[in-house]
C-alpha cells in the first residue's frame, strides 16, 4: 500500500471500520513510513479532543425558531388551493412512478439500438469508470457558538518560560538598536570591548540551566546593554 | 517534620474540604463555577522557619509577618467544576532546616477535558514569621509581601507587585507587572522591562531601580548608593543625599526631576537636552558644580541624551 492508499482509508482506520486485511497493510504502512504515521498521530489527537467535547445542547431560541417557521408553513398551507394541495399531496408519490417510466423507456431505446449495433459489429466490452459517490452533505444544525479551549491551563503553564524569553529577548534587541546610535560616541575599545561583554552575556543566557538561572542571565545582558545605553559608567563597565 | 507528615499536609491543602476563613484576596476577578478553601498550618521543627518559597502561576499571593513561629497558609481554589477544581494542586514541602516550599501546579494527562488558565484560579495568603526570608514567584497574578523582617525576592510575569513595611533586602523582579515598594528598610534592587515604578520611603544603604520601558517615581528615599535608570521612561526622585554617597539618575529618553534635601555638600554632573539647575552653585572641574559645604560630597550624575533635567536643591538645615 502506498502514502496515497494509506491516507485515503486513514479516517476508516481510526474508526475501526476497515476490515481486518486492509486494516492491517495501512497499520503496516504507518509503522514504515513516519509522514503518514505522524498525521495518522495528528487525526487520533485531534479525535480525541473532538469525542472529550462536551454534548453541546441547543440553545431555548433555536427549538422556538424551528417551531415558528413550522406554524408559518401550516399557515400558508390553509390558504392553498385544493388542486395545489391534491397535487402536493401526490407529487412525491408520481416521482418514482414517473422515474420508472422513463427508465423504462430509454431501456427499451438502448436496447433497440444496441441490437441495431450489434447486427453490424461486434461491441467491445467497456469497464465503466470509477466514481465516488459523495453523500449529500448533512443538513448543518445552526447551534450556539461554543467557547473553545485553545489551550489547556497544563500547557498554557509550561509556555510561560519561552513567553518570558521572547519578551527579554525582545527587550535586548531593542537595547542593542539603541547601542549601534550610541556607538559612534564610544572609542574604538569601548565599543570592542561591549560586543565582547555582550557576546559573553549572551553566551550566559543560552548556557542557562534552568528558567531561572536563564532570566538571571537575560537580566545581567539587558543590565549592562541598558547601562550602556544611557551613558551610566560605560568606562566602568567595560 | 517527618516526609510523611508532610506528605499528608500536601495531601490534605490538596483536597480538603472548606474551612471558615476569609477569601485570600477579595479583588480576584470572578469565576462562575465552584471553589474550595483551605487552611493549613506548618509548625516548626527542630529548626525555626527561616525561609518561605513560594511558586504560584495560577493566581495571587500574598505574604504576611506575624508573631507566631509557624506557617498559615490559607488556599483558594476556583474552576469551572469539579473535574477541574480536582487538577489543581497546592503541594508543601517543609524542610527540616527550616525552610518551607509551597508551589501550586495543575494535573494534566489527555484524559483530562481542557480548561482554559483563566478559567481556573489558586489564590494563596501566607502567614509567614517576621524573620522568615520570602522568596515569591508567580506570572500574572498579584505578589504582596508586607510586614515581614528578613526582605525577600520577588519575581512575576505581568502581575504587580507591592511591598510594604518590610525590612532587610528586597530584590523585585517583574516582565510587565507594576511594582510599588513603601517603607524598605533595607538595600533594593528593582528591575522591571515594561512597567513602572514607585518608590515611597526607601531607607537602606543602596537602592538599585531600572526599567526599560516605564517610568520610576521615587520619593523619601535615604539610601547611600541610589541608581535609577530607565531606557524610554521618566524619572522623578525625591530624597536625602548622604555624605559620601552618590546617586546616578539616567534615561535615554525621559525626562528627569530630581529634589535633593540635604545639609551636606553636593557635587553634581548633568547631561541632557536641557537641564534647569539649582541657583547658587559653585563651578568645579570636569563641567560640573557643588552646593554647600563639608567634607564628603555626595557625588551625583544625572544624565538623558534627549530628554530634558531639572535638579532642585533643599537645604534642610540640620544636621
Amino acid at each position: 500500500m502506498n502514502c496515497q492508499g494509506a491516507t485515503e482509508r486513514l479516517t476508516a482506520y481510526l474508526d475501526g471500520d476497515l476490515d481486518p486485511t486492509t486494516a492491517s497493510a495501512v497499520r503496516g504502512h504507518l509503522r514504515s513510513c513516519p509522514d503518514c504515521n505522524a498525521i495518522a498521530t495528528e487525526h487520533a489527537r485531534l479525535r480525541d479532543a473532538l469525542t472529550s467535547l462536551p454534548p453541546v445542547e441547543p440553545p431555548p431560541a433555536l427549538w422556538a425558531g424551528v417551531m415558528a417557521q413550522l406554524g408559518a408553513a401550516e399557515v400558508a398551507d390553509s390558504r392553498r388551493s385544493g388542486l395545489a394541495l391534491w397535487w402536493q399531496r401526490w407529487m412525491p408519490r408520481l416521482v418514482p412512478v414517473a422515474g420508472v417510466a422513463a427508465a423504462a423507456l430509454v431501456a427499451v431505446g438502448v436496447k433497440t439500438v444496441i441490437d441495431g449495433r450489434r447486427e453490424a459489429a461486434p461491441v467491445a466490452m467497456v469497464e465503466p469508470a470509477p466514481t465516488r459517490v459523495e453523500p449529500a452533505p448533512a443538513p448543518v444544525t445552526p447551534v450556539a457558538p461554543v467557547a473553545p479551549v485553545a489551550m489547556d491551563v497544563a500547557e498554557d503553564l509550561a509556555g510561560d518560560a519561552a513567553r518570558a524569553d521572547r519578551a527579554y529577548a525582545a527587550a535586548v534587541d531593542d537595547l542593542m538598536a539603541l547601542a549601534e546610535e550610541a556607538r559612534p560616541t564610544w572609542s574604538t575599545a569601548q565599543a570592542q570591548q561591549f560586543a565582547a561583554r555582550v557576546t559573553v552575556l549572551r553566551a550566559a543566557v543560552a548556557a542557562a540551566a534552568d528558567d531561572h538561572a536563564r532570566a538571571r542571565a537575560w537580566q545581567s545582558l539587558i543590565d549592562f546593554t541598558q547601562r550602556a545605553v544611557v551613558g551610566v559608567r560605560v568606562a566602568e563597565a567595560q | 517534620m517527618t516526609a510523611r507528615a508532610a506528605l499528608a499536609l500536601a495531601a490534605l491543602l490538596a483536597a480538603a474540604p472548606a474551612v471558615a476563613i476569609a477569601g485570600p484576596d477579595a479583588g480576584a476577578p470572578p469565576i462562575d463555577g465552584v471553589f474550595e478553601r483551605a487552611r493549613v498550618e506548618v509548625a516548626p521543627g527542630k529548626h525555626p522557619i527561616h525561609a518561605v518559597t513560594i511558586e504560584n502561576a495560577l493566581g495571587d499571593v500574598r505574604v504576611e509577618g506575624h508573631d507566631g513561629k509557624g506557617v498559615v497558609i490559607l488556599a483558594m481554589k476556583r474552576a469551572p467544576d469539579d473535574a477541574a477544581l480536582d487538577r489543581l494542586r497546592v503541594s508543601l514541602v517543609p524542610d527540616p532546616d527550616g525552610a518551607v516550599r509551597i508551589v501550586t501546579a495543575v494535573d494534566g494527562g489527555r484524559e483530562a477535558v481542557p480548561v482554559a488558565r483563566s478559567a481556573v484560579r489558586i489564590d494563596l495568603v501566607i502567614q509567614a514569621p517576621r524573620d522568615a526570608r520570602v522568596i515569591g514567584r508567580v506570572e500574572d497574578g498579584k505578589l504582596v509581601l508586607v510586614n515581614m523582617d528578613a526582605g525577600g525576592e520577588l519575581d512575576t510575569g505581568g502581575g504587580a507587585i507591592t511591598v510594604e513595611n518590610v525590612s532587610g533586602s528586597v530584590t523585585t523582579r517583574s516582565l510587565a507587572g507594576a511594582q510599588s515598594l513603601q517603607q524598605v528598610f533595607g538595600s533594593v534592587d528593582a528591575e522591571a522591562l515594561d512597567a513602572n515604578l514607585t518608590l515611597d520611603t526607601i531607607r537602606g544603604d543602596r537602592l538599585t531601580a531600572a526599567v526599560h520601558d516605564g517610568r520610576i517615581d521615587s520619593r523619601r528615599v535615604k539610601s547611600r548608593s541610589v541608581e535609577l535608570r530607565s531606557t524610554r521612561g521618566n524619572i522623578t526622585f525625591d530624597g536625602d543625599a548622604t555624605p559620601g554617597g552618590q546617586l546616578v539618575i539616567a534615561s535615554l529618553r525621559g525626562d528627569i526631576a530630581v529634589t535633593i534635601r540635604t545639609f551636606a555638600r553636593v557635587q553634581i554632573h548633568t547631561s541632557g537636552a536641557h537641564v534647569v539647575a539649582a541657583a547658587g552653585g559653585r563651578p568645579i572641574d570636569g563641567g560640573g558644580m557643588e552646593y554647600g559645604t563639608g567634607p564628603r560630597p555626595t557625588a551625583i550624575e544625572l544624565r538623558s541624551r534627549f530628554g530634558d533635567i531639572q535638579f532642585a536643591l533643599v537645604e534642610t538645615g540640620t544636621r
